[in-house]
């Protein structure tokens, strides 16, 4: 797979083979973050659909890198998704539906979008700036100011409720 | 490592497990801290029998054919002058009828790959004679001595087994016949085969290649020698050793210890 010259299209096999590598890799992050069975599965199949659209050109430093940045960024856009939802279904007359369990959904609750990748990777993988830098593709500069921002976004709204008490 | 523990993360110990990190500056004391903590050592081996979960990916390909990621038509058609592709259509056509046919009859029609189970499993005999099963990426020394264990739900099955390390260079661990073995599905095989390991260090590869049918073990080797040749040596970049035969893979670091 990793090309050394013009990337060709995978073939079926050559995705079989992968997907039988990776897949249970990707499931179990996705139900990691999800906490959800049947969401994990969805997720782990738009992880690999991804895949099949680089078009063999999965030219990365770092395979695992990819697979779970991409799988994480999969995961927030369902639990984002299910945000909305829920949003469209509260101007909805009943009946109610229930959204799917996601506890992540809770430990990001707030956090601006543009930190919750960040927040994932700092807080519920316990990644280091290296690992963060690889997995994003980013300089360790760029992930050790998120991390200092995110660190800065959660102390302020720790202190926010006990100013609004006084 | 992780950010505020000596423990390292699910990703080290996923980028280890996969043979990202060998020969790197991060897998000998990675390598190193997870040999001596029991907490790690659970979860490296966790991760890898999770593995045993089998994916099923029609669903992707489906998705992937329906948005046009991937070629309905196969390559080989593309550059035909169009009469021809006629022709080809036409065998295609009675080669796939024929194969739907002889599977409709088959009770086993696939080759290895989808709904089994397969597993490899490496024992080591160190210098001082202490025996233990090893996890994935477990660190060896020169002159430790492996044999392996494998098991299948298939009815039967043919194997061999390979070693690519990191200096580029392919072993063949069994079987010492010439073709492959044959065993029996449904129970762990201790094969008879040991091997000693030699002072090169670093990562080593064992791939288990499973078929339905006989295979030539020097055919294998030669597979192997091809894909790591096309992966410039490096075991790693490694994807498949394209024997069209299911394939598993155990993952060793030689260390000095």
């Amino acid at each position: 797979m990793e090309n050394h010259g013009k990337p060709t299209p995978l073939d079926r096999s050559d995705f079989d083979r992968i997907y039988r590598r990776y897949g249970a890799l990707v499931f179990r992050r996705a139900r990691k973050i999800l906490a959800d069975e049947q969401c994990a599965r969805d997720v782990c199949q738009d992880v690999f659909v991804q895949l099949l659209r680089t078009g063999g050109k999965w030219e990365t430093p770092s395979r695992i890198g990819w697979l779970f940045r991409t799988t994480t960024n999969c995961c927030l856009n369902l639990i984002r998704g299910s945000r909305r939802w829920r949003n469209f279904l509260r101007v909805l007359p009943p009946p109610p539906v229930v959204a799917p369990s996601l506890p992540t959904q809770l430990l990001l609750r707030g956090i601006p979008e543009r930190l919750q990748e960040i927040a994932i990777y700092y807080g519920l993988d316990q990644m280091s700036q290296e690992e963060i830098a690889l997995a994003l593709g980013l300089s360790q500069k760029t992930v050790s100011n998120r991390i200092r921002e995110l660190r800065s976004w959660l102390a302020d709204d720790e202190t926010q409720p006990r100013v609004k008490q006084k | 490592m992780t950010n505020d523990t000596s423990c390292p993360s699910e990703f080290a110990l996923e980028r280890w497990r996969f043979g990202e990190l060998a020969a790197s500056s991060e897998e000998a004391p990675l390598v190193a801290h997870v040999d001596g903590c029991p907490a790690c050592r659970r979860r490296q081996a966790e991760l890898a029998e999770a593995d045993s979960l089998p994916p099923d990916s029609d669903a992707i390909w489906s998705r992937a054919l329906a948005g046009g990621f991937v070629g309905r038509q196969s390559p080989g058609l593309r550059w035909m002058p169009h009469p021809l592709r006629w022709v080809a259509a036409a065998t295609l056509g009675v080669a796939f009828a024929a194969t739907l046919v002889g599977a409709l009859r088959r009770p086993n029609p696939d080759a290895l790959t989808k709904g089994e189970a397969w597993q490899l499993g490496v024992i080591a005999k160190a210098r001082d004679g202490s025996l233990r099963r090893l996890d994935p990426g477990a660190p060896l020394s020169p002159g430790d001595r492996l044999r392996f264990e494998v098991f299948t739900n298939r009815p039967r099955a043919d194997i061999a087994l390979v070693m690519l390390d990191s200096a580029g260079k392919v072993s063949r661990l069994a079987p010492t016949a010439e073709r492959s073995l044959s065993i029996p599905g449904g129970r762990k095989v201790l094969l008879d085969e040991a091997v000693e390991l030699d002072g090169a260090l670093g990562s080593e590869r064992i791939v288990l290649v499973a078929c339905d049918r006989s295979m030539e073990v020097s055919d294998v080797v030669a597979s192997a020698r091809r894909a790591l040749a096309a992966a410039h040596g490096d075991p790693r970049q490694v994807d498949s050793l394209g024997t069209g035969c299911h394939e598993e893979t155990f993952w060793i670091t030689k260390v000095i210890k």
